[in-house]
C-alpha cells in the first residue's frame, strides 16, 4: 500500500452517520489538503461533532468513504486510526482524573504516531501552567487547565491531522490568543488541522477554506473572504 | 422578614489544597437584586468559589453569609434548600431520564418540594427557559444549547435567591449566547441575584451590573463593566493584547 502522495491529506466522500434510526450527517463531500486549517461552521445539532467522531469511529453507523492520505480508514478500530495520523481533542476534555497532567499527556504519545512530532517539553512551553502541575492528578486542575491538557494529549499524538472541537473552550481570552498561535505554527509544519468552534470569526480568520453545515448537509463551503457577513449568516441558519 | 439588600457576603475567605492556596483572603458583598460577573485566568479560582459558596467544599478559613446567616458548616444540599441554585461548566444530566423527569428530580431533592408543587415548578421553569417542546426526550440526546438550558432549568428548579452560573455560554453561538441572555434576563427579573462566571466577555457586558476579576485567589478589580474591562491590569492578566 503506497499512499498517493498528490492525493488530499483527509478525503470525505458521500459520509452519512447514524444513531439507531436517527441520520446526523447526510451524505456529505469533504476535503483537507496536508497543511491546510479547515473549519466547519453550523449551529448546534448540524452535525460538527458527528463529522469529527465519524472520523476517529466512534458513532454508532457510518456509510461513506473516509480516505486519509488515499487510504481508506472507514470503520476501522479507534486505536488504529489514531496510530496512522488523526488526534482529536473531544469536547468535554475526557482526562484521565486520576492520572497525573504528565501520565495524561503521555497518553498521547503512546497510542499515537510514531514520528518525530511535537514532545513534552514543548507541550510545557506553550502551557507553562501545566509544567508547574504536572504531577499533580487531573482532576486537580481547573477546567480550563485540563482544556489544555487534552489539547497537548492531541498533539503528542503526533498527528498529520488535528480535529479540533470547540478547543478554546473554557479557556481565558489571552490563552485562546496563544492557542490560535500555536494552531498556525502546527500547521506550518504541514498539520492538517479540522476546526470546529463557535467563535465564527476567529474560526473563519485562521481558516483558508470552510464548510457549513445545516441539518446535516453542507449548506456553503469554499475561501472565507469570497463570501460576505450575510451571506455566511443565511447558509448557517437557513433562512 | 423584609429581604435583605446583601445576599451573600463573603469575608477573609481562604481554600487551601495541601500547600496550595486557591482562594486567598477573599472578600465579596452581593446585592440581593445583582448580577455579578467574575473573569479571571485559568485556575485563578473561579469554581473553587463557587465550590465554596455551594457547599461542595469546605473552606480553610473565614465566613460565607446568605441571606444573613452563617452558612460555612451547611452541607451542599442544605445550601440548596435555603436557594442557592448552580449550573456546571460541562451539564450532566441523567442521559436516560427525560428532560421533565430531570427538571422534577431537582425540584424534589434540590428544592425540597412535594410531588405535585414539584411538577407545577418543573412546567413553569422549561417554559422559563423554552424547553418546554422538549419536555419528553432523553436529556442524552440534546444539543448543547439544550443542554445547557436543562443545566439552568434544574439549578432554577430549587427556587433560588442566589444563581451560579458557571460558564454558562461557553460553546455557544453569538445567536443561541443571546437567546441565553434573554432567558437569564427573565430569571433576574424574577427576584433572583446572580453570579456568573463566563469567559464571553459580550454576554457578561450585556446583563452584569459588575464585573469582579479573579487572579491568583483573590479579586484585583471590582466595578462597572466597562471601567473594568478597560483596566490595563485586567488586559495584561487576563484579556491578552
Amino acid at each position: 500500500m503506497s499512499p498517493n502522495a498528490d492525493a488530499p491529506l483527509l478525503s470525505i466522500q458521500g459520509l452519512s452517520v447514524y444513531y439507531a434510526q436517527f441520520r446526523a450527517l447526510h451524505g456529505i463531500d469533504i476535503a483537507v489538503a496536508p497543511g491546510e486549517i479547515v473549519s466547519i461552521i453550523g449551529a448546534n445539532g448540524a452535525g460538527k461533532s458527528s463529522l469529527l467522531k465519524a472520523i476517529v469511529s466512534q458513532v454508532d453507523r457510518i456509510e461513506g468513504r473516509i480516505l486519509l492520505a488515499g487510504e481508506d480508514i472507514a470503520n476501522r478500530p479507534t486505536p488504529a486510526i489514531v496510530a496512522s495520523g488523526i488526534a482529536l481533542v473531544p469536547e468535554g476534555r475526557r482526562l484521565f482524573p486520576s492520572l497525573t497532567v504528565e501520565e495524561n499527556l503521555e497518553i498521547g504519545q503512546q497510542i499515537g504516531r510514531k514520528g518525530n512530532g511535537i514532545v513534552l517539553d514543548e507541550v510545557f512551553d506553550l502551557f507553562p501552567v501545566l509544567r508547574d502541575k504536572r504531577r499533580q492528578p487531573a482532576w486537580q486542575l481547573s477546567g480550563g487547565q485540563q482544556q489544555m491538557v487534552a489539547l497537548g494529549r492531541a498533539l503528542l499524538a503526533d498527528p498529520r491531522l488535528l480535529l479540533c472541537d470547540e478547543i478554546s473552550l473554557g479557556l481565558a481570552p489571552a490563552v485562546v490568543n496563544d492557542l490560535y498561535t500555536l494552531l498556525l505554527s502546527i500547521n506550518r509544519r504541514g498539520i492538517g488541522v479540522l476546526l470546529v468552534e463557535q467563535d465564527i470569526r476567529r474560526s473563519l480568520a485562521i481558516a483558508s477554506r470552510f464548510y457549513c453545515l445545516l441539518e446535516g448537509r453542507i449548506s456553503l463551503a469554499g475561501r472565507p473572504a469570497d463570501f460576505d457577513r450575510d451571506t455566511i449568516t443565511r447558509h448557517y441558519f437557513g433562512s | 422578614m423584609t429581604e435583605p439588600s446583601t445576599v451573600l457576603e463573603i469575608k477573609s475567605l481562604a481554600k487551601r489544597f495541601g500547600g496550595l492556596t486557591v482562594i486567598d483572603g477573599l472578600d465579596l458583598a452581593v446585592g440581593g437584586r445583582e448580577i455579578l460577573g467574575i473573569i479571571g485566568p485559568n485556575g485563578a479560582g473561579k469554581t473553587t468559589l463557587f465550590n465554596l459558596v455551594a457547599g461542595v467544599l469546605q473552606p480553610s478559613a473565614g465566613t460565607i453569609r446568605y441571606a444573613g446567616r452563617e452558612i460555612g458548616g451547611l452541607k451542599a444540599w442544605d445550601r440548596c434548600r435555603l436557594g442557592i441554585g448552580r449550573t456546571y461548566q460541562i451539564p450532566k444530566p441523567f442521559a436516560h431520564m427525560t428532560v421533565f423527569e430531570n427538571v422534577l428530580a431537582a425540584a424534589v431533592h434540590g428544592g425540597g418540594l412535594g410531588i405535585r408543587a414539584a411538577r407545577g415548578r418543573a412546567e413553569a421553569m422549561l417554559d422559563l427557559t423554552g424547553l418546554a417542546a422538549d419536555h419528553g426526550r432523553a436529556a442524552g440526546q440534546l444539543t448543547l444549547l439544550d443542554l445547557k438550558r436543562l443545566e439552568l432549568c434544574r439549578a432554577l428548579a430549587v427556587g433560588p435567591k442566589l444563581l451560579l452560573l458557571d460558564e454558562i455560554a461557553g460553546g455557544l453561538t453569538d445567536a443561541e449566547v443571546d437567546t441565553l441572555l434573554g432567558i437569564i434576563q427573565r430569571v433576574h427579573e424574577k427576584g433572583a441575584a446572580i453570579v456568573w462566571i463566563e469567559h464571553v466577555i459580550r454576554a457578561l457586558r450585556r446583563l452584569c451590573h459588575r464585573i469582579a476579576v479573579l487572579h491568583d485567589g483573590s479579586f484585583v478589580t471590582i466595578g462597572e463593566p466597562e471601567t473594568v474591562l478597560a483596566d490595563a491590569r485586567v488586559k495584561t492578566i487576563y484579556l491578552g493584547e
